[in-house]
């Protein structure tokens, strides 16, 4: 036999070649579209931009200047703030609506998943202009309000601050809370459920010994889920945000674009991930500390 | 058998994709030989009266693309991008002439380049020597400020642009995103000249944006929301464009466009050519076919921008000024007001107002 042909036979006889000969399209695709853009921002961070020419040359300035500037501090911290409220809010909307569908849809859940879907199917942009239209000076609520003789005037602070920003925010992402959630629930084993009833649990001492531990992986997604894409939101703070409301994104895209300062943007873009990546990690930590203080 | 149907759908898949692929390269090919010319142009600029004229001509018709703001359309090119004819705005295309992205454009060639005003065809900086320009104008408008005038019947009369600094009216101005537009506007109205601002005078600069942003309810990028939000009463007076007041008082709102003793900003738009354009001829058809009659007229009658053809202009009735709000003697109006040109050190300034307007 050929030396080709016998390479191609230990090939094919190994496991591990096989199964990199499998994902190896996937694998080409996700290096060039993913990790190879990552490496060349990461670059991009070390570098300098004036005007029109690119300096080439390594320099931590550009992370002195995201890590040193008052506006970027105030801006991560704010950042870090929605992103939170928003997580949290929806999670804790997000549960009851994760547990009805689990454990009281008898029929038709994929109806009911299919329903809560919808909102989803229309494009994220209409859906922030959706808001702009309830919350706006001559909105829906503020309509109904003159309408209804509660107020005499408008309400004003209603749109254009971070508030506006977290409640688009969290009608946006409700989908990703609740699906995870959703999923982890399902799997529950409602055997054990019924175990503890029959040694003497209420419902309540049910739900927080035995539902809330095992569907804690879901929540734990779901947070991560809904945390990490918020945080670097600058579509809704343009539109909902008013002066209050503009994030740590808003800033990364005017580097990007009118500021013509590419570097700059990278190192910011580059400094919000590591910070995001420190905070999931020790929120996933946590939260594993605390499913296994439950049990 | 399972195999005979993969293999036939891997191959009607492949049909299928073959015209995606298949299709740029035969458009570029086709483009290449002939030298259709690409108009790269702001929203309703590449709309069909302004390439009648070329199309008359040549018998083709150009190929189009929009950008939604200057900086959009200097990265794609940058990137890469190779239109024939672009449309910037005079304080814009000197970084285009920087970035080596333009040709001189040969005006004793324009047909209708002695149509244009006097004072628009002699700006400052777009001649690139006898018989030649880098920038050929094609539309200009003001920025200034437009108010109802009834929730603020004490600018009736005696307009300034303090309107927006009233305490009376905290919460209720909004002004323009760009700072081409803003802070020139706010350098004028403390005395300070914005196209030569000293260390100083941009310290006194920041301080008097950071007192306009306690002011405001939002910051507009586009003059929509500006002639919403006045429509509704929600705002009192904003820093805009002549169209937001045009607009609105077709509509019958009770708005008034200010005109205050110094002066107000004109901006200025126009054509340049692509340093490799393709047809240097054809390219020229398009910048003569954008500045025609035609277009002139469509201009008055869409898009609310006034054009630089003031000979179309002329023979407007006097409805279609006061419509307008201008004057019949274009050439005099445009002298008397500031024309919006490139500010010194913009990334600086970009980086201040963006900082600024987050509320440090």
């Amino acid at each position: 036999m050929s030396v080709a042909g016998r390479i191609e036979q230990r090939l094919l006889r190994s496991e591990a070649a096989r199964n990199y000969l499998l994902i190896s399209p996937t694998m080409t695709v996700l290096v060039f579209a993913l990790a190879a853009p990552l490496a060349l921002m990461i670059m991009y961070s070390f570098w300098r931009e004036s005007g029109l020419v690119l300096d080439t040359n390594p320099t931590l300035a550009q992370y002195a200047v995201a890590t040193t500037r008052a506006i970027y501090r105030v801006l991560f911290l704010r950042s870090l703030a929605i992103a939170s409220l928003v997580t949290l809010t929806t999670v804790v909307l997000g549960y009851p609506m994760a547990y009805f569908l689990a454990f009281r849809v008898k029929r038709g859940k994929f109806i009911w998943l299919l329903l809560l879907s919808i909102p989803f199917w229309t494009s994220y942009l209409l859906r922030v202009f959706a808001w702009k239209i309830i919350l706006g000076y001559e909105g829906l609520i503020n309509s109904g309000l003159l309408r209804l003789g509660l107020v005499s005037q408008p309400l004003d602070f209603l749109l254009y601050n971070a508030t506006s920003v977290v409640i688009a925010l969290t009608h946006s992402y409700a989908a990703f809370t609740i699906l995870p959630i959703y999923v982890s629930l399902e799997k529950i084993d409602p055997a054990l459920l019924e175990a503890a009833a029959d040694l003497g649990d209420s419902a309540f001492q049910r739900f927080l010994r035995i539902v809330l531990p095992l569907s804690l992986p879901g929540v734990i997604a779901a947070a991560v889920l809904t945390f990490v894409p918020v945080l670097g939101d600058y579509v809704t703070p343009t539109l909902v945000g008013g002066s209050d409301g503009l994030m740590i994104a808003n800033m990364i895209q005017v580097q990007f674009g009118r500021a013509n300062n590419w570097p700059l943007g990278a190192a910011l873009a580059v400094s919000s991930m590591a910070l995001v990546a420190v905070l999931i990690i020790l929120f996933v930590q946590a939260a594993q500390l605390a499913a296994a203080k439950i049990r | 058998m399972h195999r005979a149907c993969l293999a036939i759908a891997a191959i009607v898949l492949g049909a299928l994709a073959l015209p995606f692929f298949a299709t740029p390269r035969l458009i570029r090919a086709q483009a290449a030989s002939t030298g259709t010319p690409t108009l790269f142009q702001w929203e309703d600029y590449t709309d069909p009266p302004f390439l009648a004229e070329y199309r008359k001509t040549y018998g083709e018709a150009p190929k189009t693309a929009i950008f939604g703001d200057e900086d959009e359309a200097f990265a794609k090119m940058r990137a890469g991008f190779k239109p024939d004819v672009m449309g910037p705005c005079y304080y814009e295309y000197p970084r285009w002439q920087e970035a080596g992205l333009l040709q001189p454009i040969d005006i004793t060639k324009l047909r209708n380049w002695s149509k244009i005003s006097p004072t628009l065809r002699n700006l400052p900086g777009i001649s690139a020597g006898p018989g030649k320009a880098w920038f050929v104008p094609l539309y200009w408008g003001n920025t200034s400020v437009t108010y109802r005038t009834d929730l603020a019947p004490e600018y009736v009369g005696h307009e300034s642009w303090n309107i927006l600094f009233d305490p009376k009216y905290k919460g209720r101005i909004a002004v323009l995103e760009g700072v081409d537009d803003t802070v020139p506007f706010v350098a004028h109205m403390i005395g300070v000249d914005p196209y030569n601002m000293s260390p100083a005078d941009w310290q006194k600069v920041q301080a008097k944006l950071r007192a306009l942003v306690k002011q405001l309810r939002f910051v507009a990028s586009d003059d929509t929301s500006l002639a919403q939000g006045l429509a509704s009463g929600e705002l009192v007076a904003a820093m805009s464009w002549r169209v937001t007041y045009t607009t609105l008082k077709a509509e019958g709102k009770r708005v008034a466009y200010m005109n205050p003793p110094g002066g107000v900003f004109t901006y200025v738009c126009g054509l340049v050519m692509h340093k490799d354009a393709r047809n240097y001829d054809k390219a020229l058809a398009l910048i003569d076919s954008s500045i025609s009659d035609q277009g002139a007229d469509y201009m008055i009658k869409k898009s609310g921008d006034s054009p630089a053809n003031g000979f179309q202009l002329a023979k407007e009735p006097d409805a279609v000024f006061q419509s307008l709000g201008i004057p019949r003697d274009m050439d005099a109006f445009l002298k008397s007001g500031i024309f919006q040109r490139r500010l010194k050190n913009k990334d600086q300034i970009v980086n201040a107002w963006t900082e600024i307007r987050a509320g440090l």
